[in-house]
Order: structure tokens, then C-alpha cells, then sequence
């Protein structure tokens, strides 16, 4: 029985650092080809002379602007997890807990029963 | 609930094992026997509590890729291993592992596994007859290759090991994939690059496949062709033990059944290439079977099969 809770607390940890870390790398890899579509456009514009430094500047500002929603949707999946380990502990404690109280109960009766049958 | 939850962790596995052993992730498996849907621990008091009638021979089932040991089931609820306990007198064993890991390390782990299971055996073990389904053939194949080198006793017990759908020559869909991947590579757009990871996520197991690479050294010899035939193939057949195969083949047309087979594994690379090429022919003809109009999943639990299989296991 313990064994079992174990494996199950393991296995939901293991679950929730898969989902984890597919936002973390999801996040990352689409940020990369988010940047560089972007970078296309924006390479073009900067080599029109009247509308280059506006445009550069408008680049960096929209690079800086990805890199924090991406960091913040990473950040909040941080947060979360941490969130989920905590659950996953209180979860697992209470089963822990019901499984002890019923083995001790299954063990006084049998105790019992022996002591009745002496 | 249970085994669908176990079937869904081994489709995973299959998928990213190798990542989640790396990491240390709850989800991935161990290889383990499992007696009864739970996991079977090699001492010799659990031993006997699974199998109260253990008898001197022994059947060891390993499933393929993605597939956990329900994989072996048959519609009436029996198995290849409780089958050869009826028909032989064998005590099966079925071993659940993680199909992620690179084929070396799987072999690695069993041949461990069956150190351990000959040491803790109740009684004197006669024989292990180890049956491997696809990927589980080359488990098998990678066990007994190192168990060789490493002088293992228990390789001396293995007389014969049967192979059901396994790609000896290695599987041509997964050589497609690492192409594909390749080609993606070389264009220069963030779109294809992202495509690209994303093909490449998939695990050391799976890209093992594509060359049926027995050994982690063999991975160097990977090239980006989409041959079926790779004749260096450096891990042959171990000579002292019988091999006995069994190839899947949906089409009747012999070129169809070269090509495709039984849609996962072409015939000549589950027959060793034995039956396509008579200048290599390794294997007696009778301890190669082909059955037509049957699908890869379809021969780890398919009592045609089984006929062959019993035949071969006779004593």
C-alpha cells in the first residue's frame, strides 16, 4: 500500500514536471520563430533609409515586449508547478494517512478475532 | 482504469523515455517483471508467491516499443506465456520496461534481470527461453550480446530465443524520420527548424530502431539513408543458441512484403534478411516463419503465432 502511494506521488510529480517543462521549451522554441518572423519584416523596413532608426527602435521595443510575455507565461508555469508540488504533498499525505488508519483497524480486528478464538 | 493508466506510461515512455530517465521523472519506468497487472520483485520469496508451481524452464515475454505486457494478450484473456505453462510446462515471466531508453541499455538491464531471476529461482533453472515482440526482439538480441562478452552464466541456459516482428536489420519508417528530420535541418526557417526539433524529440529507443542498433557504439555507423540493408551490421546472430523467427507480411506480393511487411517491419529485416537474399541464409528454413495477412500488433497475440511458437519450444 505504501509502496503504491509512493509510485502514485512519484508519477504525478513526474507528470506535472513533464507538462512543466513542454510550457518551458514550448515557450522558448516558439519565442525563437516568433522573433525571427518578426525579424523578417522588420529587416526590411530598416533598410528604407526615411523609416530605418524608427524602425529599430520599434524592433527592440517589440524583442524586449516578447521576451517578457514569454517570460511571464514561463514565470506563472513556474508558480503553478511549485503550486502543484504543494497539492501533490497534501494530497498524498491524507491517502497516506486513510491507508495507516485502515491497516491499523484491519489489524485490531484480526487481532481481536484472535483473541476471541483463544 | 489501472492498465490504461499503465498502457498511456508506456506510449510515453516509448516517446520520451530516455528524456524522462535523464531527468529523474516519477513516470519513468523500470524494468520490472509483472505478475497479475503489479510489479514482481526477483527475490525468491516473491518468486514463490507468484508462481507456487515454479518449474525448471522458464519463458521470458518482452513487448515492443510503446507497449506495455497487455500487449500479449489474447482475446480469450490468455497469453504466448501462460499457453507454453499449459502446453510445455513453462513458468513465464513478463517483463515490462521502459522502450525509450537506448536499446543497449535495455539489453544491459536485462541481462541483469536474468542473473538475478536464475540466481533467486526457487528451483534449478533447466532452460530460459526468451521471447521478444519487435523492439523487445532486439532487447533480447542486445542482453545475450553483452551477457557474451561479459561471460554471464545464465547465457548458457538460453538454448533458443524466439523473435516476433522484430526488425533485425533495423526499421525502414524510422530511417524515414531521421531523413525527414535531416532535411528540414538544412532549410533555413524558423518554421522548419522548429518542425525539425520537434521530429528529433522523439526517443533513443525509437532512433535505435532505425538501424537496430544492439550496442551504444553502433550509433556511429548511422548514416542519413533510407537503405533497408545495412550488411555491416556488426552484432550477428549469437551462434551458440537456436534463433527462431516470426515476420509479419499484410500482402501476399512478395515486393509489397519487402517494402512494407507487416506495415512496421519489412519481411527481410524481420526474417534477418534470410529470405531475400539465399548468399547469407543463416537460419534453417523452419525456424523462420512468415504469416501472411497479418498486421505487426496483431502477431504478439495471434494463436497461428502461438502454434509456431509452441512447435519451436517443444523440449
Amino acid at each position: 500500500m505504501v509502496r503504491a502511494v509512493t509510485e502514485s506521488k512519484a508519477r504525478w510529480r513526474g507528470l506535472r514536471a513533464l507538462v512543466g517543462e513542454a510550457v518551458e521549451h514550448g515557450s522558448k522554441a516558439v519565442e525563437v520563430v516568433h522573433k525571427a518572423t518578426a525579424a523578417r519584416t522588420f529587416v526590411v523596413l530598416e533598410a528604407i533609409p526615411p523609416i530605418a532608426k524608427p524602425a529599430k527602435v520599434a524592433h527592440v521595443v517589440h524583442d524586449a515586449w516578447l521576451t517578457g510575455v514569454y517570460g511571464i507565461i514561463r514565470a506563472v508555469n513556474g508558480v503553478v508547478g511549485k503550486t502543484l508540488d504543494v497539492v501533490i504533498d497534501v494530497v498524498e499525505a491524507d491517502a497516506s494517512a486513510s491507508a495507516s488508519a485502515k491497516a491499523d483497524v484491519s489489524a485490531k480486528a484480526d487481532a481481536d478475532a484472535d483473541a476471541q478464538g483463544r | 482504469m489501472g492498465r490504461k493508466l499503465e498502457l498511456a506510461i508506456a506510449v510515453l515512455n516509448g516517446a520520451v523515455g530516455d528524456h524522462l530517465a535523464r531527468t529523474g521523472n516519477g513516470l519513468a519506468t523500470s524494468m520490472t517483471c509483472i505478475a497479475d497487472g503489479d510489479p514482481l520483485a526477483i527475490d525468491r520469496a516473491s518468486i514463490e508467491r507468484a508462481h507456487p508451481q515454479a518449474t525448471p524452464r522458464i519463458a521470458v515475454l518482452l513487448h515492443g516499443l510503446m507497449c506495455s505486457e497487455d500487449i500479449w494478450k489474447l482475446p480469450d484473456g490468455s497469453d504466448y506465456g501462460s499457453l507454453l505453462a499449459r502446453d510445455h510446462g513453462f513458468t513465464p515471466f513478463y517483463v515490462r520496461y521502459n522502450s525509450g531508453l537506448p536499446i543497449a541499455e535495455n539489453g544491459a538491464a536485462l541481462a541483469s534481470l536474468f542473473s538475478q531471476l536464475v540466481a533467486e529461482y526457487p528451483v534449478a533453472v533447466d532452460e530460459i527461453v526468451p521471447i521478444g515482440f519487435s523492439m523487445g526482439g532486439l532487447v533480447v538480441r542486445s542482453a545475450c550480446h553483452a551477457a557474451s562478452l561479459g561471460e554471464h552464466a545464465w547465457l548458457s541456459l538460453v538454448h533458443r530465443a524466439m523473435y516476433v516482428g522484430t526488425p533485425h536489420l533495423g526499421a525502414p519508417m524510422e530511417r524515414v524520420g531521421r531523413f525527414v528530420s535531416k532535411v528540414l535541418r538544412s532549410v533555413d526557417d524558423p518554421y522548419t527548424q522548429l518542425a525539425a526539433e520537434l521530429a528529433d524529440l522523439r526517443s533513443d529507443g525509437m532512433k535505435d530502431l532505425g538501424d537496430a542498433d544492439l550496442r551504444h557504439e553502433d550509433r556511429a555507423r548511422r548514416l542519413p539513408q533510407i537503405g533497408l540493408r545495412d550488411p555491416r551490421h556488426p552484432v550477428p546472430l549469437l551462434p551458440q543458441m537456436k534463433h527462431y523467427l516470426v515476420a509479419g507480411s499484410l500482402s501476399m506480393d512478395v515486393r509489397l512484403a519487402s517494402l512494407f511487411g507487416d506495415t512496421v517491419v519489412p519481411v527481410p529485416s524481420a526474417t534477418d534478411g534470410s529470405c531475400v537474399d539465399a548468399a547469407t541464409f543463416a537460419l534453417p528454413p523452419d525456424h523462420v516463419k512468415i504469416m501472411r495477412g497479418t498486421s505487426h500488433m496483431t502477431l504478439s497475440h495471434d494463436l497461428a503465432v502461438y502454434e509456431h511458437l509452441r512447435a519451436w519450444c517443444a523440449p
